[in-house]
């Protein structure tokens, strides 16, 4: 075992070695931070190139991407409010308007911290107890799926304090709005309107982008250009110093404040750990889980939504907290549980290892010092994260006059190469219409985006439940994890329902 | 710094107008020196995705330019194969994908295009559909399979990816063959499929060879036939259908396209230089791998003729599906 650990920590430690996992997370929060551009896409880039590298270099070029991706994600989120990666999502609704208030750096650090920790987390699990938890991934079918979902729209009711019905109602607009392309089980293009452009659906990023990102710009800009037909010269003067008035120094995140955020960092890293752990259910999943269950387990809940460091936490290391264990089904059986998990897989065919049980016994020194590698990319994305938010939060206190058309471009830019399609640019604007009407008319718009989240997954869950029972509901109560999860859903709504009657 | 940022942003949307615009300048009947785009309509990561990188990076020095694999998964692929079309007939953006995209969508769905718009060039390697099972489950033959099935009719569930995908038209026809019926589960592909499996949900799926490999091997999965005319080179154990005495073979070969409105001279070039690429020591290595299977790569005409097999096949499938 000692022999193990030295052997494969002179691999993972070598210099090259450690150049590349810093080159990679520079790379990774660079294109993280760029809205339509990820982690994946640069991963996928550098495949071919794979085989030609050590494979230690090679994993820690790739874990260094995938790490500074993960949280690059959030500097947008937070800057710009617009999500740099779909797991990202949650982490704007409350870092956008932390931003908004003055604070980006508190809200930036934060994230770097939650992120970090929650990654660990994930890592650490990955580590020591992937098998136990692998088992566990497996006996989620259709049956128990469909009770997660239906769990997660639950909490889509957590998620809109004091306005359930409005909340309520836009997660039903996502829903509906996700049912758009192909049945997923006749396979029939279904709400087309006749469009073979919309016969695929429409895609998570543009529908993001355009409901958080879009409506927010088209708004500022409009109370922007009132201002300016008002009085024009006060608001360049406004401006200014809106610009000079920041001041970082002020702008520190304290020990207090690190503190207060750690249980919503702790609930996140739970929850992300183990969202990612089942394949397919993803990171914009675990961050929205994360952020209703921190929201309804703190105790300045009402903060939420209006710019919380909590929110911000939660969301993030939610959301980084799948970075780990995104791999435990790879691993154990060779199923990608995600299109992260699938590069990877990819990467280590090239290099000549079979994802899969035999993974591990056929190469431990190198899935050692992958292990390694995955626990040392953390600390380089602390660092790196620390040395460079400094910047990125000056850049985000830029004069709004400049910072809309960039926001705009940057969204439509983004959109188009994440699929290099037009279409996506089309739904980015009618997204950011309906994102518009929808903040106008006071709707919560984070229901809207789980709605869109979950309902393919829950309504293709929810048939081949009934395909498999032969069109018997009982079917959906035949599994003991799936009736955990409906006692689950039923109990948070009493405690909540409960609690309050309790406050009022 | 803001100064720094639009400039990154304007230098993004050159790339993409560069993207968008496409090699229109190249010289009429042979290739030009612009870069060459493999188009393929799925997502990164996929066998696909893994074959189109190692052809870019070999073929690239012999078709004298650099080649670009683009993922476009849009609009069900739809958009990938939109993009081909509309592209300027110089051979510089090719389409390499299944049958399910060119022939099955075409057939079923209403197109621009028919499926002799499409023009294969190279034949890359044919994907041998394989049912499997979990190791402990009752069934471990075709025999087993359908005795069981012909006793309790619909009992069984049976995992595919998309309807109508390469690899549920085997189970189709199998089941005209033989009469058997099952219960046809749809899943998002490959991996969900083999996560119910292995968790016990469903009863049989059906994979391509190099996904199930691994697990075949570690005695978790037991691969009980290939819809092939021959055996599978990874799981050289597994019997095909018509050793059982079911004559159902349906074969997927993977093709790399050229709309047909580029010049037959392009297109001679281009399947020549692609060919010779994959003919090197290092796309071999490559290609052992990542069992791409890329050993035996066959130029135009195999490939016309595979997919003019193929596209008669689909045909007879979905008529008979149709009479149902």
């Amino acid at each position: 075992m000692l022999d193990l650990v030295i052997e494969a920590s002179a691999l993972a430690f070598h210099p090259y070695v450690l150049m590349y996992v810093f080159l990679g997370v520079l790379l990774g929060i660079t294109l993280g931070a760029i809205p339509g551009l990820s982690g994946d896409m640069a991963i996928a880039l550098l495949l071919p190139f794979v085989f030609f590298l050590e494979p230690a270099m090679a994993m820690g070029l790739l874990v260094g991407i995938y790490k500074g991706g993960l949280f690059g994600g959030s500097i947008a989120a937070i800057s710009f409010g617009v999500p740099g990666t779909p797991g990202a999502a949650a982490t704007s609704i409350d870092g956008y308007q932390a931003k908004l208030k003055g604070t980006p750096s508190k809200a930036l650090h934060t994230a770097l911290y939650s992120s970090v920790i929650g990654d660990t987390t994930s890592d650490l699990v990955l580590i020591f107890i992937a098998v136990p938890l692998a088992a566990v991934a497996l006996t989620f079918g259709p049956i128990e799926f469909f009770a997660l979902y239906a769990f997660s729209l639950i909490l889509i009711a957590a998620l809109s304090q004091g306005m359930v019905a409005k909340g309520v109602a836009v997660a039903a607009i996502g829903v509906l709005l996700a049912m758009i392309g192909r049945d997923p089980i006749t396979g029939a293009s279904r709400l087309t309107f006749g469009m073979p452009e919309l016969s695929g659906g429409l895609s998570l990023i543009p529908v993001l982008i355009g409901i958080f990102a879009i409506s927010e710009v088209v708004i500022q800009g409009a109370k922007l250009w009132r201002r300016k037909v008002d009085k024009l010269m006060d608001d360049v003067a406004e401006q200014a110093s809106l610009l000079q008035g920041y001041d970082i120094s002020k702008d520190r995140l304290t020990w207090a404040e690190f503190k207060s955020t750690l249980k919503a960092t702790y609930i996140g890293a739970a929850v992300g750990t183990f969202i990612g752990a089942l394949p397919g259910a993803g990171q914009s999943l675990a961050a929205f889980m994360s952020y209703g269950l921190a929201q309804r387990f703190s105790r300045r809940s009402e903060e939420f939504g209006k710019g919380s460091l909590e929110g911000i936490a939660s969301a993030e290391s939610g959301n980084s907290a799948t970075a780990g264990s995104t791999f435990i089904p790879l691993f154990a059986f060779g199923i990608p549980g995600s299109a992260t998990a699938a590069l990877f897989g990819a990467a280590f065919i090239l290099m000549g290892m079979t994802p899969g049980p035999s993974l591990l016994t056929d190469n431990t020194a190198i899935i050692y010092a992958l292990f390694f590698t995955l626990i040392f990319a953390n600390l380089v994305n602390l660092v790196l994260g620390k040395i460079l938010l400094p910047y990125y939060s000056r850049i985000a206190m830029i004069q709004p006059g400049f910072m809309i058309p960039a926001v705009f471009i940057l969204a439509i830019v983004g959109t188009y190469a994440a699929n290099n399609s037009v279409v996506d640019v089309w739904v980015l604007l009618f997204a950011g219409a309906l994102g518009v009407t929808l903040r106008l008319m006071g709707f919560p718009l984070a229901p809207l985006v789980l709605g869109f989240i979950i309902g393919p997954g829950a309504e293709r869950a929810l048939r081949q439940s009934m395909i498999m029972g032969g069109g018997d509901w009982t079917v959906l109560i035949t599994s003991p994890i799936a009736i955990g999860f409906y006692v689950a859903a039923f109990a948070l709504i009493l405690l909540f329902t409960l609690a309050l009657r309790a406050k009022q | 710094m803001i100064f720094k940022l639009s400039k990154t942003a304007v230098a993004v949307t050159a790339a993409a107008l560069t993207f968008t615009a496409g090699a229109s300048v190249a010289a009429a009947d042979s290739l030009g020196s612009d870069p060459i785009r493999i188009v393929m309509p799925y997502g990164a990561g996929g066998s696909t995705d893994i074959t189109a990188r190692i052809i870019a990076a070999n073929a690239a020095e012999h078709c004298g330019t650099r080649i670009d694999v683009v993922s476009m998964p849009g609009a069900g692929g739809m958009e990938g194969l939109q993009f081909v079309a509309d592209a300027t007939p110089n051979g510089h953006t090719v389409l390499m994908a299944d049958y399910s995209a060119t022939i099955t969508q075409t057939l079923t769905e209403d197109t621009p295009w028919a499926v002799e718009d499409w023009v294969p060039i190279v034949h890359l390697t044919d994907w041998k559909p394989t049912v499997y099972v979990k190791a402990d489950h009752d069934i471990q033959s075709i025999e087993d399979w359908v005795e069981l099935a012909e006793a309790e009719p619909n009992s069984l569930v049976f995992g595919h990816a998309d309807p109508l995908s390469l690899v549920h038209l085997p189970l189709v026809l199998l089941e005209q063959e033989t009469g058997i019926q099952n219960v046809h589960l749809p899943t998002t592909g490959g991996g969900e499929t083999r996560t119910m499996i292995l968790g016990g949900h469903i009863d049989l799926g059906m994979t391509l060879p190099p996904s199930i490999v691994s697990n075949v091997n570690n005695g978790e999965v037991t691969a009980i036939g290939v819809f092939a005319d021959e055996r599978s080179d990874v799981l050289p154990d597994v019997p095909t259908f018509q050793e059982a005495g079911y004559d159902v073979s349906f074969e997927a070969p993977l093709l790399v396209y050229t709309f047909s409105s580029v010049p037959e001279s392009i297109q001679q070039e281009l399947s020549e230089c692609i060919m010779t690429g994959l003919d090197t020591a290092t796309a071999q290595r490559m290609s052992d791998q990542a069992s791409a299977g890329l050993d035996n790569v066959q130029g135009m005409e195999s490939a016309q003729a595979i997919y003019r097999d193929t596209t008669q096949r689909v045909k007879d499938v979905l008529e008979a599906i149709n009479q149902d």
